[in-house]
């Protein structure tokens, strides 16, 4: 028998990853869909093959993850996975991983359903109806004699796209009368239409609203993998402001929420957290507008809650309610995997990948952030406001590091871009994927008026983005390669504004002029009156303490040519005033003029 | 008897994927993409029942679910569009330079080569060079379609004439406290809808004029009704709401439409000289028994589609991931529909012509393709034809 070389694509990954309300659905269906992808590698190994992407040093590493480290279970293996076979028959190895596949979805979905707490909670008839029509497996495979891998690998790539090109699916098993899903409405809830008689722990494990329905995936990505949380989105924007709560008066608070036993609040393991030991909650034991949800859902009376926390906002202003998305994705990647001349170098470029992703787990955990997922060249995590571009720069600087041997090999310079999307941990999570995702395109795309602080175009690829979507008002939106450091511009803008040394309304007033000089033709002219108006407004400005207004004067000579430049620089200190209110939290300060 | 309707809209259209959305269910609705056929179908016979005067009794209800209802898809400048088709693939190089397109073929599988489709189907595959796929223009004019449909990808290019598909029209609404006259704490909830009236022209610059940028556009459906449906249907001229949330549309029967649905000259043309491989796109979503395979294809997969009379064999397939469709029944089982999964619109099916003429196709230009008799009525998959 010959050797072949050998594609297999496992989904759904929309479904898995995208349709989620709660930070633990995205979460778990990231790391469902990776440990089916694992449970994939590990049957092709087992039945003799050459894995090539991942290209794990050990088995042990495609084994069920068993253990407890949420971060951990955030690195995934990819949903693709190569390998060579020798003398195998790759329609019974395919076969034998699509049946690893499945086997290894049931168990998770097996586990739920054998749960009494959860059992009570499921209509038996439409989870059966459901549960063996989830995972999706697509493969193809060319014959590969050792020689010319790069064109073997191209024909492998062809032939599985073509092959997904075919996505076959059985008819639905619907039913009348029943709701869908709220995640995305594909399939009907499996859950009882009567709630009322659910205990506490049932409640506790799915967390369902009023009224919200979830189908098979939904309840699996809910309650599978025990019931020990995972950080929620308001805890991470309130980070900077538990930071700068003195401990005198987070004592007594911590000890209310403590009193609830569980019941209506998660405790964080601070084993795997060890971040969040100072206030090891949800994020939403401090935001006074979820309470009215939170009591929906866990049917606790909330009052000694509430009071406990008007005592301490009295004291300490409100908690900000915004945080970062970041996505990052490698650049050139699909040139540079064409450009490996063997099956060695392309293990090689797994293990780079896979060593980043390790990294990427310590970087956002450095940054007080949430690894969502870290696979091949993308990460997806929430971080505090405050922390997210120096994150951002270690996880650019790390990615270019770790694959500098590969970028030399494949004449390919690998580098990573950065989207950063600053938006209110209330907006809907489907949004805030999105808002990240919008922001990652812009990192990797320039628009035709991002331009250097010089005036030229910018480069596509190696960037960083910064969108800021505040609630109300269009988004605003930065942009630089990282050769023009747009993170330290920031970091210091937002410092001088937090330290006093710029007022805060002069990034409005800035905006102000540039729309007032929209229409303005380009010129000598222009760029005189623009910056003089500018200038003005600048001299006119008294911050509360001596500082940097010499040096956004400088700036402003340096940067601003007409109505496009100075509104750039206007965003990016709208952007810095963002940053402002996290840094004045951390200070236990309230910003100037911050009204949330 | 054949009607021919053009829909103006008022409002932005509400067509919602099937996520509860209503007090204690859900306070976020999600539109689907294009209006599904059964919204226009269901909002069409409410429509004549009313104008009939009728009670929506069974006998009436089963009248109604008589009529066949097709549609609707956007006329712009006096011609048709269909959406997009899946074989169509776009590469958009670096350096800024002219998109290239391609068209997916069927791959010869070499010896020692092997895949998991069923049946043993070819893989639809492109050129060989590895690319992330830019965007394609949703809406494509009569015209380009049949172009697309008889020749191969050279020469074709995009144009401001092709259109993207709507903008969506959110809106916020709060719930008020009667007492305290401001918003009640957590009642938020957001309606999405499409905005029927311009579709965005693809490759329009942010900065042009509004009339560079959008298309002015109508809908257009066709309806085959008889008795007391027909006579209702024939002289159609009234506003009724098209969807949820009672969005507004003018609803007029327009004779000279008809040419508009035939197959154009050229693909007809085409289909008469005897072609051996041929190509089906769905201009609609098609709902099929086999769930991606149409019921009409045995286990071989050798059949012929409803209303025709050749033997055919499917050779390839290039379709997206399937979709749901449900609603919201008002006749028992009243409440919600099960959920069907549809094959969405764009999907191309590659036939061997096994027995028989395909010139009778030309005749079978935008007729339903779905296996069940009600899903035809009500519009789902509708098919247009080529070679390949």
């Amino acid at each position: 028998m010959s050797s072949h070389l050998l594609a297999l694509s496992v989904g759904p990954v929309q479904e898995f990853i995208a349709a989620s309300r709660r930070t633990r659905d995205l979460w778990f269906g990231s790391y469902l869909l990776s440990e089916i992808s694992k449970a994939v590698a590990r049957s092709v190994r087992i039945d003799g093959g050459k894995l090539i992407f991942p290209s794990p040093d050990n088995a042990d590493e495609l084994e069920p993850q068993t253990g407890s480290d949420d971060d951990a279970r955030a690195l995934n293996v990819a949903n693709i996975i190569i390998a060579e076979l020798k003398d195998r028959d790759p329609s019974v190895v395919v076969q034998n991983a699509k049946n690893a596949a499945r086997a290894r979805w049931r168990k998770f979905a097996d586990d739920v359903f054998d749960d009494p707490k959860i059992t009570r909670a499921i209509r038996e008839e439409i989870w059966k109806d459901q549960v063996n029509d989830v995972v999706e497996f697509y493969a193809a495979w060319v014959p590969f004699n050792g020689a010319n891998y790069p064109l073997a690998r191209k024909r492998v790539t062809q032939l599985l796209a073509g092959r997904k090109n075919c996505r076959d699916f059985c008819p639905a098993k619907g039913r009348a009368k029943v709701p869908k899903s709220s995640l995305d409405g594909l399939r009907e809830s499996v859950l009882v239409e009567r709630r009322d008689d659910w205990s506490a722990k049932t409640k506790r494990s799915l967390r369902v609203r009023d009224g919200e329905q979830l189908d098979v995936v939904g309840v699996v990505k809910r309650a599978a993998g025990g019931d020990r949380p995972y950080p929620s989105v308001s805890r991470v924007a309130a980070d900077p402001w538990l930071r700068g709560v003195k401990d005198d008066d987070l004592e007594p608070f911590k000890e209310v929420c403590a009193s609830f036993g569980g019941n209506a609040l998660h405790r964080l393991d601070t084993e795997i957290y060890p971040r969040y030991e100072r206030f090891p909650y949800e994020g939403t034991a401090v935001y006074r507008n979820r309470y009215k949800e939170l009591e929906e859902e866990t049917g606790v009376d909330i009052k000694p809650l509430a009071d406990a926390l008007k005592a301490l906002t009295d004291k300490h202003k409100e908690p900000n309610p915004y945080l970062s998305v970041l996505v990052a994705d490698g650049d050139r990647m699909g040139p540079a995997i064409s450009e490996l001349k063997d099956i060695g170098e392309h293990q090689a470029f797994s293990k780079a990948l896979s060593t980043f992703a390790e990294s990427a787990k310590a970087i956002v955990r450095e940054h007080r952030g949430v690894l969502v997922y870290a696979g091949g060249d993308d990460v997806l995590a929430f971080l505090p406001v405050d922390q997210c571009l120096s994150c951002a720069r270690k996880l650019h600087d790390t990615f270019g590091e770790l694959l500098k041997e590969q970028s030399k090999e494949t004449k390919q310079e690998l580098t990573l871009s950065v989207g950063v999307a600053i938006a209110h941990f209330l907006d809907n999570l489907e949004d805030l994927l999105n808002f990240g995702r919008e922001a990652e395109k812009h990192a990797k795309n320039p628009q035709d008026d991002d331009r250097k602080p010089d005036g030229t175009k910018q480069e596509k690829r190696n960037g960083l983005a910064v969108h800021l979507l505040k609630r109300g008002g269009s988004p605003i939106t930065v942009r630089a390669n990282w050769s023009d450091d747009l993170d330290e511009r920031l970091a210091t803008m937002a410092e001088w504004l937090a330290d006093g040394k710029l007022p805060t309304r002069l990034a409005n007033e800035l905006r102000g002029i540039a729309d007032a000089y929209e229409r303005w033709d380009d010129g000598n002219a222009l760029e005189n009156a623009i910056q003089k108006d500018a200038l003005r407004v600048v001299g006119k400005k008294q911050p509360p303490s001596e500082g940097a207004m010499g040096n956004i004067g400088d700036m402003i000579r340096a940067r601003v040519k007409n109505a496009a430049t100075l509104k750039r620089f206007a965003n990016e200190l709208l952007v810095a005033r963002q940053m402002e209110t996290a840094l004045r939290q951390i200070r236990h300060e309230t910003a100037q003029g911050d009204d949330e | 008897m054949t009607t021919f309707l053009e829909l103006t809209c008022r409002d932005p259209i509400v067509s919602r994927d099937g996520r509860p959305f209503g007090v204690g269910q859900g306070n976020r609705m999600k539109s689907v993409g294009w209006l599904l056929p059964s919204v226009v179908a269901g909002s069409l016979r409410t429509m004549i029942g009313k104008a009939a005067g009728r009670d929506f009794s069974d006998a009436t209800a089963k009248d109604l679910l008589q009529m066949s209802v097709a549609g609707v898809f956007p006329v712009a400048d006096g011609r048709l569009y269909y959406p997009a088709p899946n074989d169509c693939v776009v590469e958009k190089p670096d350096d800024g330079a002219k998109p290239a397109i391609h068209q997916g073929k069927l791959e010869a599988i070499r010896d020692g080569e092997g895949c998991d489709l069923p049946g043993g189907l070819a893989p639809v595959t492109l050129k060989g060079e590895d690319f992330k796929p830019g965007p394609k223009p949703d809406w494509w004019r009569d015209d380009h379609y049949a172009k697309w449909l008889v020749t191969d990808e050279k020469d074709f290019a995009f144009d401001e004439t092709f259109l993207q598909a709507p903008c969506l029209d959110e809106r916020t609404h709060v719930s008020l406290d009667p007492a305290a006259g401001a918003a009640a704490e957590g009642e938020l909830f957001t309606t999405a809808a499409l905005a029927a009236t311009h579709l965005p022209r693809y490759g329009a610059k942010p900065d042009d004029l509004f009339s560079r940028r959008f298309a002015e556009i109508r809908l257009t459906a066709r309806v085959v009704a008889d008795g007391w449906c027909g006579e209702k249907v024939e002289p159609l001229n009234g506003v009724h709401p098209l969807g949820g949330e009672r969005r507004l549309v003018h609803w007029r029967s327009v004779a000279e439409m008809a040419s508009k649905w035939k197959c154009p000259p050229a693909v007809a043309d085409t289909l008469s000289k005897k072609p051996t491989r041929l190509r089906m796109v769905l201009a609609t979503p098609a709902i099929f028994c086999g769930g991606w395979k149409p019921g009409w294809l045995d286990a071989e997969l050798r059949g012929t589609p409803p209303g025709a009379s050749m033997t055919l064999q499917l050779k390839g397939v290039c379709i997206e991931r399937w979709r749901a469709v449900s609603g919201w029944s008002l006749a028992e089982p009243r409440g919600p529909k099960p959920v069907k999964r549809m094959v969405p619109a764009g999907g191309v099916y590659f036939f061997d012509v096994v027995a028989g003429d395909a010139s009778g196709l030309a005749e079978r230009w935008l007729e339903p393709v779905s296996d069940d008799e009600q899903d035809r009525r009500n519009g789902f998959g509708l098919a247009l034809w080529g070679v390949a």
